[in-house]
């Protein structure tokens, strides 16, 4: 049953109904192409298809060589033991000592043994009465440890059977009443009580607490703290058998991710508020460790279910923006969680005189004037052929008073999917959105001014048409709030965002040289250059 | 047979191109493209999405045509640029957000019945989740095999291992897949 489910589903995956491309795509990929294009040079070995049936062949050749030699080595080695001379039988059945086994013993002691099991009464009083053997006599820890030797206990043939002291093994043996002649070959039997490679982590028992990876802030730290202190030992009692466990490292610690060892990037939303409405959640990480966490993916999303209006009010700040100023004036990249992206944008609207904090009042009359907001949108360099940018702030120099707040109404006929990417104190909002793929034309946002003077909001219209029809003829303005929040993105280390700060803080350098009036974008192209020195992604 | 015309082919138009004959790459296009949007196309279960990858692919296929040494054939190399493609458009996509939910397409009178249609978009969808799923290197050698519709030899060199290894590989991920499906169904 189990096979033909598997067929099936082989079956289903080889289906390929309803795969046809679109009209239209084969024309698309093909205005493309670009008019030049560089091919590379093909490897040694791979020029053409005779070159690589020749390496076939020569495998070939060498895997049967190969097969030659084994098979003749075989037969020469069969030749060998067949010509030579039949091995001592003492020797070849020698079994391996049991308790209470015969000792298997070669030479002159394995002929003494051998007369005595015949009962030859010449050899009777030369020897003591059959001895136990030394294996259940020596206890092992005392004979070295976990892995205890037993050296040269055999070599003499038979031994006492008298109790061993607990000293290591060789001495204990040496000390025995041996008689027998003098050995003429010497054997080493290496016992092992239980396999040295032992999860240190089972060691302890149940219920004691153990320090865990993310208490530390590298193996070393953790191997040291994990080492347990040797026990005092009492006086006269003999030394401790080493733990050879302590020294061993685990080669994996699997800190969850799936069969293949991948972690999982994915953070389900609320899951960590559930846990703390459980009461579960789990101890601050070390702070080092912290810092150096990914924010979670999810944090920028939203549901569309909850609908598609935000409304932005004065509650960001620049204090992330200067935090990480400072950091990289220091010689450090900011802690990905310290970065928020509406502190960016508030840090470059703060350059530009009339885009400050919203604490001004204005009369009720200027609840009359026209276009105190203004919308732009742009496609998006970082983004696929459909995604646009829109920012939506209040225009510059627009008095409002503090109640004032901005909303954002996306027309859900023309955008597939958005992300909302950074809001900032000037009622500054950037958004990424994706068009659908038959929008030609139509709204594709209305913002709303409210809480003005005489209650009635400002309403303002951004179409698909009002859209600049490529990156470089968006304004300075709209170019370097993109980047900028490109660039908070980049360093809270979003998989998404540009990783070559390089390439971004020219783009930044390049707006901002067209956009003189603003002092911050320069401090931020400074900023993204160092941030690119430090990460390593040149100097631009 | 076929293959080996077709590798033929591959050689000859990309000898074209390195002469530096544009229209030879739109001759690779015509060749290829229906394979990079099927697979495309079965790995994001979304057409419009499908075609707007299968753009990518090529136009990074273009900027990258340097570095390829034809180790491998332009078929495969391609299908490597179109999973890496849609690999990283998986981390993308998530960033953004539907604005409504999608309406599935009206169902045309003709042909299987709506409830059978509809249950095998389903079964379609499940198993394209359970694919998605499946371990990477399980997952890659799936994909190649059944949606890049490459031979066991082609995806073994891709992979550095045997076919043996590779055929193994397949039928551990159909035994996963199969106790995926009867999960989520029970």
């Amino acid at each position: 049953l189990s096979s033909t489910k598997e067929r099936d589903i082989a079956r289903q995956l080889a289906e390929r109904e309803g795969l046809d491309p679109p009209a239209g795509l084969l024309a698309r990929i093909k205005s493309e192409i670009p008019p030049t294009i560089q091919l590379g040079a093909a490897a040694p070995g791979h020029e053409t298809r005779g070159t690589r049936r020749a390496g076939e062949v020569r495998q070939r050749w060498l895997l049967a060589a190969s097969l030659v030699a084994m098979v003749g080595a075989g037969l020469l080695a069969r030749h060998v033991l067949e010509q030579a001379p039949p091995p001592a039988p003492a020797v070849a059945s020698r079994p391996r000592p049991q308790p209470g086994a015969d000792s298997g013993l070669s030479g002159p002691a394995g002929r003494l043994e051998a007369e005595l099991r015949r009962g030859d009464p010449a050899a009777a009083p030369r020897v003591p009465p059959p001895p136990k053997p030394v294996l259940q006599t020596v206890p092992m820890e005392a004979a070295g440890g976990v892995a205890g030797t037993v050296e040269g206990g055999v070599a003499g043939g038979v031994v006492g059977g008298a109790p061993v002291p607990a000293a290591p093994a060789a001495k204990a043996v040496a000390a025995q009443p041996v008689q027998a002649p003098e050995p003429r070959e010497e054997e080493k039997i290496t016992v092992t009580a239980e396999s040295p490679r032992v999860d240190p982590r089972k060691a302890s028992p149940p219920g004691e607490s153990k320090p865990e990876y993310k208490d530390f802030d590298s193996f070393e730290e953790m191997h040291a703290a994990a080492k347990p202190a040797p026990p005092a030992a009492p006086t006269g009692a003999p030394a401790p058998a080493p733990d050879r466990t302590a020294d061993l490292i685990p080669e994996r610690i699997n800190v969850g991710g799936n069969e293949s060892g991948q972690q999982s990037a994915y953070v389900g939303p609320g899951v960590r508020a559930a846990e703390e409405g459980a009461g579960k959640a789990k101890e601050r990480p070390h702070p080092s460790l912290a810092a150096a966490a990914p924010p979670p993916p999810a944090a920028p999303f939203r549901d569309a279910a909850a609908g598609r209006r935000a409304t932005y009010g004065p509650l960001a700040d620049t204090g992330s923006c200067d935090h990480a100023r400072r950091e990289v004036a220091a010689g450090r990249l900011p802690a990905p969680g310290s970065v928020r992206v509406g502190d960016f944008l508030a840090f470059l609207d703060s350059g530009e005189g009339g885009r400050g904090r919203l604490d001004q009042q204005i009369p009720a009359a200027a609840s009359a004037k026209p276009q105190l907001l203004e919308a732009q949108g742009a496609p998006n360099p970082f983004g696929t052929a459909r995604s646009r940018l829109l920012l939506f702030r209040r225009r510059g120099g627009a008095a409002l008073p503090a109640g004032a707040r901005m909303e954002v109404d996306l027309n859900p006929a023309v955008v597939a999917r958005y992300r909302e990417i950074g809001a900032g104190p000037g009622l500054s909002a950037l958004y990424e959105v994706e068009l659908k793929a038959d929008a030609a034309s139509g709204r594709v946002a209305t913002l709303r001014l409210r809480g003005l003077p005489g209650g009635e909001p400002e309403e303002r219209e951004l179409a698909l048409s009002g859209l600049a029809a490529s990156w470089e003829g968006a304004s300075p303005g709209f170019r370097l709030a993109a980047l900028a929040a490109e660039l908070a993105e980049s360093l809270k280390g979003y998989p998404w965002a540009p990783a070559d700060l390089g390439a971004l803080a020219r783009r930044i350098r390049e707006a901002a040289r067209e956009a003189p009036g603003n002092p911050r974008a320069a401090e931020l192209a400074d900023l993204a250059a160092a941030a690119a020195r430090l990460r390593g992604n040149g100097s631009p | 047979l076929r293959d080996r015309s077709g590798e033929d082919e591959e050689g000859r138009l990309l000898a074209e191109l390195a002469a530096g004959d544009r229209s030879a790459a739109e001759r690779l296009v015509e060749r290829t493209y229906h394979g990079v949007y099927a697979l495309l196309r079965r790995l994001s279960g979304d057409a419009e999405l499908a075609a707007d990858l299968t753009q990518e692919t090529y136009r990074k296929a273009w900027a990258s045509l340097a570095g390829f040494d034809r180790r491998a054939k332009f078929s495969t190399w391609l299908f490597r640029i179109a999973y890496t493609t849609f690999l990283n458009h998986l981390r993308r996509p998530r960033r953004l957000v539907p604005l409504e939910e999608k309406h599935e397409a009206t169902l045309e009178d003709a042909a299987p019945a709506a409830d059978e249609v509809m249950g095998r978009d389903m079964q379609g969808e499940r198993l394209r989740r359970a694919v998605l799923a499946l371990p990477e290197d399980l997952r890659r050698t799936v994909t190649a095999s059944f949606w890049g519709e490459l031979a066991v030899k082609e995806v073994a060199r891709e992979e550095g291992v045997t076919p043996v290894a590779i055929r193994k590989r397949l039928k551990k991920a159909l035994r996963m897949l199969a106790l995926t499906l009867e999960e989520v169904a029970g």
